[in-house]
């Protein structure tokens, strides 16, 4: 939005702080992940900017933090507990996130296949119910989960959590997918049907291309959730759950260290990653579909 | 003339010669069928784990029966008593016999509503060091039959039969110890070990022996003293104190077996003669309670079933729910100031800048909730990255801004971490509002404030009511970033539930808490369901 020429001074005096604010408010959003990957380089054992980073001091950086989060103990200034709890907390997280994905995706889809036919009774209910994780605090689905997978011995197991996350996961899916589905031609299916595919045939070959890019991006947030949950976690994971968010809670929690910050620095990145990822998907989606690029 | 067809009294037929309509009738039930059986899947999945939990923890916030289970006779007689003199022989007796003896368990149908206090068979006597088979027979007769046992027989005989390891055997063993108890009483916490043992050496047929009855007996009675355990705690929410002088009692009535009651029971414990306690257990007898709603908005029974407030120093909770609003108004508001302007910009640059600073909004949406927790920690501390800019500029270094594990911190790690929510959905309204709208207001003379304020402005509206009502969701329902950063006084009522879940245990209570702060999330949803619809929900 650039200023009309005949714009007066007080229009032009506006405009400026119109635009400082904007770009405080946006410097306000990124700032603090920007700053923690600095001091995740840190040689000092504090979460601030040492002096002797201030200075461009090659000595007051290096990859130390980095080193013991690997699970290293070797290194002499360790002060916090170091041990492989990083390494198993990311590899749970990952075998956790990545298999209630897939069950989140395949129920999501469904659902989402369901909610957009043209005739299905009590659409609006459906749909409210399939939200509802996304709604409810998690504080509430953590206790009432606590107790009744208690009494399916599911407390303390891995299939629990698994469980929990695909419903955690599961609205983004019914979403995602059923915003793909609006713009639909159900003609498609019908001309496969009409030139002989099975209607199992017919999914994968037309409605899946064209819906892909929405199940991608419901699986990457159903990923995320479950990558990023930690409520449910602490509710109804024993000792032997450590994923990588738990880790992070009892380091922030107990013994905080640059370790952490090593950490975040990689999430951060990673989370940069996913979102180029999702945005591509986006555009190809809205290309697919004959939307104009807005 | 014109030779018009005569209308056919025949219905349109399809190409195979059935009726148009039946067929197309047909057509849409399989249509529907198949929509039906594509939802339900996902649809049973999330009823049964999602929904039933969900429900089933609402329910324990008005779950009174283990006090029932307790004191099955004094409540039973309860009825009789004034509420203003000190209760007479008889009601102390049933109190006594409700603590010291296992009656209650041995009684068939004693959980029932309709308690008999004349039964003579709550006045039998179990000698400590037994013999134990004649006095629980002249309880309950029933217990002479081998039937009677099969049950709890079954449960012994499954616990053994089970292929594993040693280590999931003994598992499997342990489970039975608890099915046995939960079986004979309301606990699932206590272990029937004697039983399950005693069980085993038995053949299932012949007459019960002396063993059964002992082991009976014995494992009957440590899972009296954790019902006592449970039970008194939950007296002790409605009076605190009474569950040292349950606990107390039931040490001293052990060695008490004549009556009278009244005057030992007052002897062992003074505060039995307080007419207060007593006074309490009215609001009890009921197997539904509303008393843990009362409880988590500072509010209780009196005994003439009034409500009133709770003592002063037992009031946080309201407090606390006044608090939670209050950092969600903030929150919001403060959302809402800070998004609207970016979501302007955000709208009306050309697209190659809005992308980039669409990143900027976007990348805190998808990093780590903790990660930014993190790095709110880094910014905001004593020693922080803000205090220390603040230093250099010249505040004074003993005058660093406390502004984490505080209320501020909460606010202001909150606000950031809720902003996209708010962003993205006035955003999305602002793209759709032409610029022409502005300079035509403009041309027809209205300065550009007044232009704003009656012409574009009402058309952000609905942006702006999604916007408030989600980041109001779900900053109500916040308990991770007020539990790392809110300290002391940044507490939510979300920190509370997970407190009564966790540390203090009171589970009636969370659920209370957690059913109130449902409620008013779901009329909230429902409001945004009005506004904008769930099927317009977008994400990133």
């Amino acid at each position: 939005m650039a200023l009309p020429a005949y714009a007066s001074p007080a229009q032009r005096l506006w405009h400026y702080i119109y635009l400082t604010i904007c770009a405080l408010v946006l410097f306000f959003l990124v700032m603090p992940l920007i700053a923690v990957i600095p001091i995740s380089f840190s040689s000092a054992p504090f979460l601030q900017f040492t002096p002797e980073m201030l200075r461009f001091d090659p000595e007051a950086f290096s990859l130390r933090w980095y080193r013991i989060m690997m699970g290293d103990c070797s290194d002499p200034g360790i002060t916090t507990v170091c041990s492989d709890n990083w390494k198993e907390g990311a590899k749970n997280s990952l075998f956790i996130g990545v298999i209630a994905t897939a069950l989140a995706t395949t129920l999501g889809i469904f659902a989402a296949l369901g909610l957009s036919r043209p005739i299905m009774p009590f659409r609006k209910l459906i749909m409210a119910i399939m939200i509802s994780p996304l709604i409810v605090p998690l504080i509430i689905t953590a206790s009432g989960m606590f107790f009744f997978f208690a009494k399916l011995n599911l407390v303390s197991t891995f299939a629990g959590l698994i469980l929990a996350h695909t419903i955690l996961g599961l609205p983004f899916v019914v979403i995602t997918v059923t915003a793909t589905l609006i713009g639909f031609d159900s003609s498609l299916t019908k001309a496969a049907a009409s030139l002989g595919g099975g209607p199992v045939r017919n999914f994968f070959k037309v409605q899946m291309p064209l819906i892909l890019p929405g199940v991608i991006s419901g699986a990457l947030f159903a990923f995320i959730t479950s990558f990023d949950e930690v409520v449910i976690v602490l509710f109804i994971g024993g000792p032997d759950q450590i994923t990588l968010p738990r880790q992070m809670w009892s380091g922030i929690r107990q013994e905080i260290s640059p370790t952490i910050l090593s950490v975040a620095t990689i999430l951060v990145i990673l989370s940069i990653c996913l979102l180029t990822t999702v945005e591509l998907l986006r555009r190809r989606s809205e290309r697919l579909r004959g939307i104009r690029p807005t | 003339m014109t030779n018009s067809p005569p209308a056919s009294a025949q219905p349109l037929l399809t190409a195979d010669g059935i009726p148009l309509k039946t067929s197309l009738q047909r057509s849409m039930r399989r249509s529907k069928w198949r929509a039906i059986a594509l939802v339900a899947p996902p649809l049973i999945f999330l009823l049964g784990l999602f929904i039933v939990p969900i429900g089933n923890l609402l329910t324990r916030s008005t779950d009174d029966t283990i006090i029932n289970h307790q004191l099955p006779l004094t409540f039973a007689m309860l009825s009789q008593w004034d509420r203003e003199q000190l209760p007479d022989e008889a009601l102390f007796e049933a109190m006594y016999l409700d603590l010291a003896s296992l009656n209650k368990y041995l009684i068939a149908d004693n959980f029932a509503d309709s308690v008999n206090a004349d039964n003579p068979s709550w006045k039998v006597q179990i000698p400590k060091k037994g013999p134990y088979r004649d006095p629980i027979i002249r309880i309950d007769p029933r217990w002479q039959l081998a039937q009677t046992w099969i049950p709890i027989y079954e449960i012994a005989l499954a616990g053994e039969d089970f292929e594993g390891t040693a280590r999931e055997k003994k598992n499997h063993a342990r489970r039975a110890h608890f099915d046995i108890c939960s079986y004979l009483t309301p606990l699932t916490n206590a272990t029937c070990s004697n039983l399950y043992k005693a069980l085993h050496r038995w053949d299932g047929v012949s007459e019960p022996g002396e063993t059964l009855f002992k082991a009976l007996y014995k494992d009957l009675s440590s899972a009296n003293k954790y019902l006592v355990g449970k039970s008194s705690t939950r007296m002790n929410y409605a009076k605190p104190g009474f569950k040292s002088l349950i606990k107390k009692s039931s040490r001293k009535l052990k060695n008490l077996n004549q009556p009278p009651y009244r005057e030992a029971m007052i002897k062992a414990d003074k505060r039995w003669g307080d007419v207060a306690f007593w006074q309490t257990l009215v609001s009890m007898q009921q197997p539904q309670t509303t008393g843990y709603y009362l409880n988590a908005v500072d509010r209780k029974w009196d005994k003439d079933s009034n409500i009133v407030m709770q003592p002063a120093e037992r009031r946080v909770y309201v407090m606390l729910w006044w608090r939670t609003f209050l950092v969600s108004l903030i929150v919001t508001v403060g959302c809402l100031i800070l998004a609207y302007p970016v979501a302007h910009l955000l709208a009306t640059l050309p697209l190659k800048y809005s992308n980039i600073l669409m990143i900027c909004v976007l990348m805190p949406f998808w990093t780590s909730l903790l990660v930014r927790i993190v790095a709110w920690m880094v910014m905001l501390q004593q020693e922080g990255v803000v205090n220390d800019t603040l230093v250099m500029l010249g505040l004074p270094d003993e005058n660093r801004l406390p502004m984490m594990y505080n209320f501020t911190g909460t606010v202001i790690v909150m606000i950031q971490i809720l902003l996209p929510f708010m962003i993205l959905p006035i955003y999305s309204v602002m793209k759709g509002i032409p610029p022409s709208y502005m300079k035509a207001a403009q041309n027809l003379g209205a300065p550009p404030a007044l232009a704003f304020l009656r012409v574009y402005m009402p058309q952000t509206l609905p942006g702006i009511g999604a916007g408030v009502i989600l980041v109001f969701i779900v900053a109500i329902g916040y308990y991770i970033t007020p539990e790392l950063v809110g300290g002391k006084d940044g507490r939510l009522i979300g920190n509370m539930v997970a407190y009564h879940m966790q540390k203090s245990l009171n589970w009636g209570l969370a659920a209370a808490m957690g059913s109130i702060l449902l409620a008013g999330i779901l009329m909230l949803y429902w409001i945004y369901d009005k506004i904008v619809g769930i099927d317009n929900m977008k994400l990133g």
